[in-house]
């Protein structure tokens, strides 16, 4: 489904993507794991073309992404969940769900997909009237989600979703992952909670500074002694 | 001293040649008045070393500290004002008058400097505006002190002497092309010892990141302030040098917005944060705004026949081209901030860079 | 009480315009972040576009304000394209600089095409006013007095003749009483003697004369009061005339000639009032007839001149002259000026005081305010309601999130400035019939725009609204209480005050 190959990536002088190839096929989960600045989130956005890869080419269901824009790229089908949620914080729960539902060919689906946001996030439901940006963070990330959701995406990007929650709201977080698995969306998760993301992905790859350094199914890392050593403290 | 030594202790072989060039330029300058008696050639002479020693002083806060103001129009007008106020309602010679001057520019600099040096960014240029907008409206609205809007008219300098000899009677326009010419080098003289010195450091890592200056321990607002200061005076000396060689001073021609925004697009034009940027800038804005003014692009145009000036267009641009002097900062300052950001000298800079790299 | 409340009325009216042109700037920044220095410039663009458009289309400005928006917005669209998408990412100085330099090519390309001259557009409505709030706003004794004594004789000057006398003479009480409580408000004097002629006017004999002489004696006073006034010294002519007409022989032409000095004195100092040289050359004409030999040609060649003055001074183009009736021959000019002048009546003349009752307002800003809200609420619906507005929201609530929700920000940016472009545009033509028009007037709309955007906070509308108003009122109650030159300062003092103590503006942080 989605195809990286060989990607690099600098920030002026500094590089820091250096020949990332990567696969996503249909209905898997995959996680990308990796300490602070590994290169994971900067793989996320060259996949949404926030920023522009250096070489290297990223294909979604054989068409190259190269010279598209960010918001065409959401057209074709690949919805990121920022890291830090970046919820509208001036926008209420539901024009956040419905800035979600922006482009054309979504809207016919609006009633339907909120309908589905608030099923997967009963609690949204509670708050559709408050505004983004005076809700807790487990919220703001249940709502960034949901937002996502909104745009039918056949690929979903999930920049660190348990990042600064609550090991309550963590679980939450991950069960609504596989829910979403389960009703069809492909998901390319980026996490630092290795354990829970690679307990329930189907594969993964694991960044260092930049590159691969190992790939493969995601039980078998999480059984993977360097894996064990870097990661999981063991 | 540590100014005094890195002065001496630089002079690798580059600068060298760079003095030597600089001291050429500056001896061939001297000599212009023998040659050139043409008094409008004088006159533009004269405007760019007013237009390099505005731009100079603007860049030691804008270009190496990175403190953006727009109203520096506060400090010219401080200098141009006091000058002729000490001149015509106290009888004081402008060589004394200039120090008053000096010293008010310093004044309101540090009153300025208190007030918008809490900000930063846009907001930083936002203040600056307002509080030279603020001192031209009292100095229009207080005509009992500064003669209003009626502006203040010099009836006449007084002969300049050392003891009994009579130096000039400033009856040509020689006597000014010589102070300008010696203010326009020393404001890069004090341009090039404060880049030369820890002072010149300072101010370029606070221009860099304010936040990582502060936190190697960089008083910010000490330093902003003397980057100020020494901006502020220089700035009044050209308003004193300004209102001595025009005769003239009124709000609108010293004090508005529009002076401000001119000290700027000198240094932006030519490049910021470079010594000789502000000179470029001055060279470049100074002729063609001339030119328009004094109708010589509308001549051009009619002697190249595009357009003959007893046609309608061409009576229209004849009469009409020399009050839009000012389009050509305009249309400069947009070519340069989208095609050469770092300004004509940094433009330069690097095409010779390319060229080399190419040869090599 | 009054003064304070006119002050805040029209400050509120101008401050309508005010946040018009501050949400323009505001929307600007908040979707770019980009300060733009070139708002006044698109403003001043608004006023010469609303300025031709009137002089050679013919169209009202408040008619051709629908006409602007859409242009501006494709010429801010235009800009925004062409030039600022380029700098998006460069320093905030050179994003600034870059519409410093547009600004500067706008003003001096508007220089260059139209000259520096100062343009007025000159409506039906320009200078036109009218009063508001007269039954909150309580006035003082002398008002309340002075206004009764204005209503009655505009209501005797209508009634039927039978009721008139009763009500010249409770109009000439109510005066008596105002003028006993402010001896020096020579209005109320002259209305006085309005009133008292009214009563003369009806009554015969004796009594009439006393009154004219209370009338002339009012008249005097007045004058003394306010000796370059025309109003009194014409009123004084025509109570003069009417007096005349009761007299015959000798007593009326001394009657008569007098009324002529004073009015002419009048027309010194007042020479375009038509209606007083029509007045003027009634008397002349008048008292030709009284007259014969040189002297009554010399009072008819003085008629026709008054008469040839009036024509032109009643001719609303600037270029006309005086029709010139020298060579008319004395029979013919008797008939000209019999036909224009044997049935002819000086009209009503009571100008009520400034000081009246209720609050002056003006017009075209009043016809401006409204049309402002109009504009205000319906860029609220399309921000609040309308998917292009919530996405020019979400941009500048966030430019990142907003290009995951499949935004295109390029496109929203052009939209922003183009909305930018038509609201200062838009304020443009709004006040293009109450300010001069000239290519450097932006720069002081630009400088306002900055000062009621960080007052109610950068990028926040409703903060922006706020601004506006807040600026508007500063300026009126400071140009009244302190003075018209120093309201900018109190303006300048205001934001400096703002950016020291909250920077964030009113409204906090809060964006669109």
């Amino acid at each position: 489904m989605l195809i990286i190959d060989k990607l690099n990536f600098s920030y002026g002088d500094l590089q820091v993507l250096w020949d990332i190839s990567l696969e996503v096929h249909q209905g898997e989960i995959v996680t990308v794991v990796g300490a602070n600045g590994a290169g994971k989130s900067t793989t996320l956005k060259n996949i949404s073309r926030l920023v522009k890869p250096s070489s290297g080419s990223i294909t979604f269901l054989g068409e190259d992404l190269k010279g598209l824009e960010s918001h065409q790229v959401v057209e074709r089908g690949i919805v990121q969940v920022p890291e830090g949620r970046k919820i509208f914080p001036e926008m209420t729960v539901m024009e956040n769900l419905l800035m979600g539902s922006y482009l054309k060919g979504t809207r016919k689906d609006r009633q339907a997909n909120i309908e589905r946001a608030f099923s997967l996030f009963p609690r949204l439901k509670e708050r559709e009237k408050q505004l983004g940006g005076t809700m807790s963070g487990g919220e703001q990330q249940m709502l960034a989600i949901a937002r996502g959701l909104m745009a039918n995406p056949k690929l979903l990007l999930l920049d660190e979703p348990s990042l600064g929650l609550s090991p309550l709201f963590v679980k939450i977080i991950f069960e609504i992952i596989q829910e979403i698995s389960r009703q069809g969306v492909t998901i390319l998760l980026v996490e630092q909670n290795v354990y829970q993301s690679l307990k329930i992905s189907h594969r993964a790859y694991v960044l260092e500074t930049g590159r691969v350094v190992l790939s493969g199914d995601g039980q078998e890392l999480l059984g993977n002694d360097h894996v064990k050593k870097a990661f999981l403290g063991m | 001293m540590t100014t005094l030594r890195t002065l001496f202790a630089d002079t690798s072989g580059r600068s060298t040649v760079t003095i030597i060039a600089v001291l050429a330029v500056c001896a061939a300058l001297c000599t212009v008045p023998f040659f050139v008696h043409n008094p409008y050639l004088l006159h533009i002479m004269i405007l760019i070393f007013l237009s390099t020693i505005m731009g100079e002083s603007w860049n030691i806060l804008g270009g190496y500290t990175g403190q953006y103001s727009v109203g520096h129009a506060a400090y010219f007008g401080t200098g141009a004002y006091a000058t002729m106020m000490m001149l015509q309602f106290r009888q004081v010679a402008p060589w004394y008058g200039v120090w008053v001057g000096l010293a008010a520019a310093l004044v309101v600099a540090l009153v300025i400097g208190s007030i918008c040096f809490r900000l930063r960014g846009p907001y930083f240029v936002l203040a600056s505006i307002a509080v030279a907008e603020i001192l031209r409206l009292c100095t229009l609205n207080l005509p009992s002190f500064t003669n209003g809007a009626e502006g203040i008219l010099a009836t006449g300098l007084p002969p300049f002497t050392i003891g009994e000899t009579v130096i000039t009677d400033f009856s040509t326009k020689v006597p000014f092309y010589y102070i300008g010419l010696a203010l326009a080098l020393l404001t890069i003289l004090v341009t090039w010892l404060v880049q030369h010195s820890k002072l010149g450091y300072f101010f370029q890592a606070i221009r860099e990141d304010q936040d990582a200056a502060h936190s190697l321990g960089i008083s910010l607002t000490l330093y902003k302030n003397i980057a100020l200061v020494i901006s502020a005076m220089l700035t009044s000396l050209a308003g004193s040098f300004y209102a001595i060689y025009v005769g003239f001073v009124d709000p609108p021609t010293v004090m508005a917005l529009d002076i401000s925004v001119q000290i700027v697009l000198i240094c932006i034009i030519g490049g910021i944060g470079t010594i000789f940027g502000p000179v470029i800038g001055a060279l470049v804005l100074v002729p063609l705004s001339e030119a328009l003014r004094s109708n010589l692009i509308a001549s051009l145009i009619f002697k190249i026949g595009l357009v003959s000036p007893d046609s309608k267009f061409g009576g229209f641009l004849n009469d009409n081209l020399a009050h839009a002097h000012t389009l050509i900062y305009g249309i400069l300052v947009v070519i340069v901030i989208l095609f050469m950001p770092d300004g004509i000298l940094g433009f330069l800079k690097k095409l010779t860079a390319r060229r080399k790299g190419g040869e090599a | 009480m009054t003064i304070f409340l006119q002050s805040l009325v029209s400050g509120v009216l101008v401050g309508g315009v005010y946040a018009l042109i501050g949400i323009g700037l505001t929307i600007i920044f908040g979707v770019m972040r980009v300060i733009n220095f070139a708002h006044g410039d698109i403003l001043m663009l608004g006023m010469y576009l609303a300025y031709y458009l009137f002089t050679l289309g013919h169209i009202d400005p408040f008619v051709s304000v629908l006409l602007i928006i859409p242009l501006m917005f494709l010429y801010g669209g235009f800009l925004q394209k062409v030039f600022i998408n380029r700098v998006l990412n460069a320093l905030p100085q050179n994003q600034i600089l870059l519409t410093i330099g547009l600004g500067l090519i706008m003003s001096n390309t508007m220089m260059l095409v139209f000259t520096s001259d100062y343009k007025i557009l000159t409506t039906k409505y320009s200078s036109a006013s009218f009063q508001a709030l007269t039954t909150i706003v309580n006035p003082d004794r002398y008002e309340r007095r002075y206004n009764r004594g204005n209503a009655l004789l505009e209501k005797a000057h209508k009634a039927q003749a039978t009721d008139k006398a009763a009500l010249y003479a409770r109009a000439s009480e109510k005066f008596a009483e105002a003028v006993s409580i402010h001896p020096e408000q020579y209005r109320a004097l002259n209305n006085w003697g309005i009133a008292l002629d009214g009563q003369a006017n009806l009554t015969k004999g004796n009594p009439a004369d006393r009154l004219f002489e209370q009338a002339y004696a009012k008249f005097t006073e007045a004058d003394k009061l306010s000796p370059d006034d025309f109003d009194i010294k014409y009123n004084w002519a025509r109570t003069l005339l009417h007096q005349a007409g009761q007299k015959q022989g000798a007593e009326a032409q001394r009657l008569l000639t007098e009324a002529a000095q004073k009015l002419d004195a009048g027309l010194d100092s007042n020479s375009d009032s038509v209606a007083g040289l029509n007045g003027s050359a009634l008397l002349h004409y008048l008292l030709a007839k009284q007259q014969s030999g040189p002297t009554a040609d010399a009072q008819y060649k003085k008629a026709l001149e008054q008469y040839g003055a009036a024509i032109a001074a009643a001719s609303t183009s600037d270029d006309s002259t005086a029709p010139d009736f020298s060579g008319t021959s004395s029979a013919a000019a008797r008939a000209l000026l019999a036909k224009a002048y044997d049935a002819y009546q000086p009209p009503f003349k009571a100008k009520p005081d400034k000081r009246g009752a209720g609050i002056s307002v003006s017009t075209p800003l009043a016809i401006s305010f409204v049309i402002t809200c109009g504009i205000t609420l319906l860029l609220y619906w399309f921000l609040m309601k309308t998917n292009t507005g919530q996405a020019i929201r979400a941009t500048a609530q966030d430019r990142e999130a907003a290009q995951l929700m499949g935004i295109n920000v390029k496109r929203m940016s052009i939209i922003a400035f183009g909305l930018g472009s038509s609201l200062a545009a838009a304020a443009g033509a709004l006040i293009s019939p109450t300010y001069y028009i000239f290519p450097q007037v932006g720069s002081t709309f630009t400088l306002k725009a900055f000062v009621i955007t960080v007052l109610g906070g950068m990028g926040s509308i409703v903060g922006a609204t706020l601004g506006g108003i807040i600026i508007g009122v500063a300026e009126s109650m400071g140009a009244v209480y302190i003075s018209s030159g120093w309201k900018d300062v109190v303006v300048f003092v205001l934001f400096l005050l703002v950016l020291l103590f909250k920077p964030s503006g009113l409204m906090g942080k809060s964006r669109m």
